[in-house]
């Protein structure tokens, strides 16, 4: 199992847009991903759960990932989060 | 636990679960189910999530193609929140555990994931909450797609009814044979629901503000008409009363019913007609069993039905000879279409002021075919049974003559076609126009009949909108100027010898039915509950008491000292009967 720490940069955090393509990004491994901040841990494929982490620009969200494609699978979601969702900053 | 206080507009008692109805929603109900009908229930889901995701596919690929993909996201988004687990897997999860309907689980989730989005400090992610509404809404609809969806027509089991307001299109639409009470934010005891509500025997609150609000849908409520009160999980020991209460308002109502075999009149021996004011043809087997003789006001405009369109020749016949067989051997009174624009259609003029406006008769000028079919119609229905035919909202001669000449439009058609009709159906005058009823004597000699349409010609008279709480409490039946003018066609009827009756509120409450009797009104047509307690009163009443009092009363000059006479006058048992008729009042 793989943990980090990531920074949500995009100036409006993970909105709707940002989170579907986490859960997108997330469901393309097989291993199991979480999200969580402040206590709340949650599914890292439900977009729901994703939402409802309330990250907004400047939070810190833990990531984790389980599973036979875990090294796979950070790379591609710290890639996504770091870039910001490929949104203006 | 937690108790609403509103007006009490129909009395009795039901307790039930509440269905809440929210304008341009759809309505959700909670149903308990058997573990076999809750497996076909979690398909029925999966069906509704799958019809989703098509219709969400479809239109994510055409925003795609039509303005780019990024801007086609947000049913990225709604497509991963209906396979969502916290969505899709809780909702299955309910419906097995809970043996709820699918609606039901859809709501509970809803409502659990709003609590937490509502949290949110972060205004931008809180309205994410819309997005799920959006979501849901569309798989309830499509769940309601499909045929075996509850809809107000079918109601699965029997329901209180929490609505804002009830309109005559919904009423006409409700399977009423599943409704236990009705309870509604807006509304006084004149209001239209008020009358359904009495006319079927429901319990009904009115008046509550924020019901529709305040009810969980699906949550168990007790409903008291007689006392204006509404309890909302009620515990134990309350519920205990309320049954108990039930039981004794059944008996009692049972004991006014057994009063159908007496006849109405007074101490004296003066007969008095007492007969039932309905909207659905299925009542009049209410209005029999209260001891109605006779349907003293159909309200026809309920033929319409939701989508407003006029029932042909025919079925109207057909609705028209049913009551007449249904209240053989007394007569039926129909009372043309009392509709607005709105029966034109939506796409027609408008009204600033609807009720002073364009309405019934009024209307020939745009449209003279259905006033037409329903004279057909009701001229052939002559042919099978004592009809009668009522013109509403007349303001004089002239307007009359018009719809006289279209009567006989009417029977020269139906001459000309060969079909069997009555000629000379009695044809009388609603008279709800103050300034008809104040030339009652120059009308008289063109009508057959007068019938008094007191709930308008108050409200006209007064100026008082009595839908308006701020002013509905200067609507006084009993103000000095309703007095005169009734008087006054009583007189006119007398004078010109034609039968005289009243088809509005006032006719139903015992103490104003004995003072109407004191006028010299013989018919009286009301709400079928309520006829008993009129009967009652009436009973214990000596025609020459009814009318001194009717006399001494004219001369008084405010609506409270004439109340204040009558309750010191009224013998005791009109007394009672006028007290157990309260929640009516």
């Amino acid at each position: 199992m793989i943990r980090r720490e990531l920074r949500i940069r995009n100036r409006l955090g993970l909105h709707a847009r940002a989170a579907a393509r986490f859960v997108h990004t997330a469901g393309r491994f097989r291993a199991r991903v979480t999200a969580g901040r402040e206590g709340k841990v949650m599914d890292g494929k439900s977009i729901l759960g994703i939402l409802l982490l309330a990250a907004s620009q400047g939070s810190a969200v833990e990531v984790t990932v389980d599973g036979p494609d875990e090294e796979q699978a950070m790379a591609a979601l710290v890639a996504l989060v770091e870039g910001g969702f490929g949104e203006e900053p | 636990m937690s108790t609403l206080r509103g007006t009490g507009v129909a009395p009795g008692i039901a307790v039930g679960r509440a269905l809440v109805m929210e304008r341009d929603a759809v309505p959700v109900f909670r149903l308990s189910l058997t573990a076999e009908q809750a497996e076909a229930e979690v398909h029925r889901l999966e069906e509704a999530l799958l019809a989703s995701r098509e219709q969400l596919t479809l239109i994510k690929d055409r925003l795609s193609q039509e303005v780019g993909a990024p801007h086609a996201y947000i049913f990225d988004a709604h497509l991963l929140m209906l396979e969502d687990p916290l969505l899709r897997d809780r909702a299955v999860t309910i419906v097995r555990e809970e043996r709820v309907n699918a609606e039901w689980a859809l709501r509970s989730v809803s409502e659990s994931l709003h609590l937490l989005f509502s949290h949110f400090s972060d205004a931008y992610l809180r309205e994410r909450s819309t997005d799920l509404d959006d979501v849901i809404g569309r798989v309830l609809l499509n769940l309601r797609g499909r045929e075996d969806a509850p809809a107000l027509s079918r109601l699965p089991a029997p329901v209180v009814l929490v609505a804002q307001d009830l309109t005559p299109s919904e009423a006409a639409e409700l399977d009423w044979e599943r409704v236990l009470a009705i309870v509604t934010d807006v509304g006084s005891s004149t209001y239209h629901t008020a009358i359904i509500a009495r006319s079927l025997g429901l319990p009904a609150v009115a008046g509550l503000k924020d019901a529709t609000r305040r009810i969980p849908a699906g949550s168990e409520v007790v409903v008291d008409g007689t006392r204006g009160e509404v309890v909302v999980d009620p515990s134990g020991s309350t519920l205990q009363t309320f049954r108990a209460a039930q039981e004794e308002y059944r008996q009692e109502e049972e004991r006014l019913r057994g009063t159908r075999a007496l006849p109405a009149q007074t101490l004296d021996g003066a007969a008095v007609s007492l007969e039932a004011n309905v909207e659905f043809p299925e009542e009049a087997s209410t209005a029999r069993l209260h001891g109605a003789e006779g349907i003293g006001l159909f309200r026809s405009e309920y033929l319409l039905g939701r989508g407003l369109r006029w029932p042909n020749e025919e079925h109207q016949l057909d609705v028209y000879r049913r009551l007449l067989e249904q209240m053989h051997p007394h007569p039926v009174t129909v009372r043309t279409w009392d509709v607005g624009l709105e029966a034109l259609g939506p796409s027609g003029p408008s009204s600033p002021n609807p009720a002073l406006g364009e309405r019934a008769l009024r209307l020939l000028h745009r449209s003279r075919e259905p006033f037409k079919v329903q004279l057909r119609a009701l001229l052939r229905a002559g042919h099978h049974g004592p009809v009668r035919i009522m013109f509403p909202f007349l303001s004089g001669a002239s307007d009359l003559r018009t719809a006289l000449a279209l009567l006989e439009e009417a029977r020269a058609e139906l001459r000309a076609d060969g079909l069997d009709f009555r000629p000379d159906v009695p044809v009388g005058l609603n008279l709800e126009v103050p300034s008809a009823a104040v030339i009652a004597d120059l009308l008289a000699p063109e009508v057959d009949f007068f019938s008094v349409g007191t709930n308008d010609l108050i409200q006209f008279l007064l100026a008082v909108d009595r839908t308006d709480p701020r002013v509905s409490g200067l609507y006084q039946p009993l103000h000095p100027a309703v007095l005169r003018v009734l008087g006054q066609v009583a007189r006119a009827a007398r004078a010109h010898e034609i039968p005289l009756s009243v088809c509005g509120e006032m006719a139903g409450q015992p103490m104003q039915a004995v003072l109407l009797v004191g006028l010299g009104f013989r018919a009286l047509s009301m709400a079928p509950t309520a006829i008993p307690r009129v009967k009652a009163a009436l009973r214990a009443v000596r025609l020459e008491d009814a009318r001194s009092l009717a006399t001494r009363c004219l001369a008084l000059p405010t609506h409270q000292e004439i109340l204040e006479l009558v309750r010191r006058e009224l013998p005791l048992e009109a007394q009672t009967a006028e007290a157990r008729g309260r929640a009516e009042a």
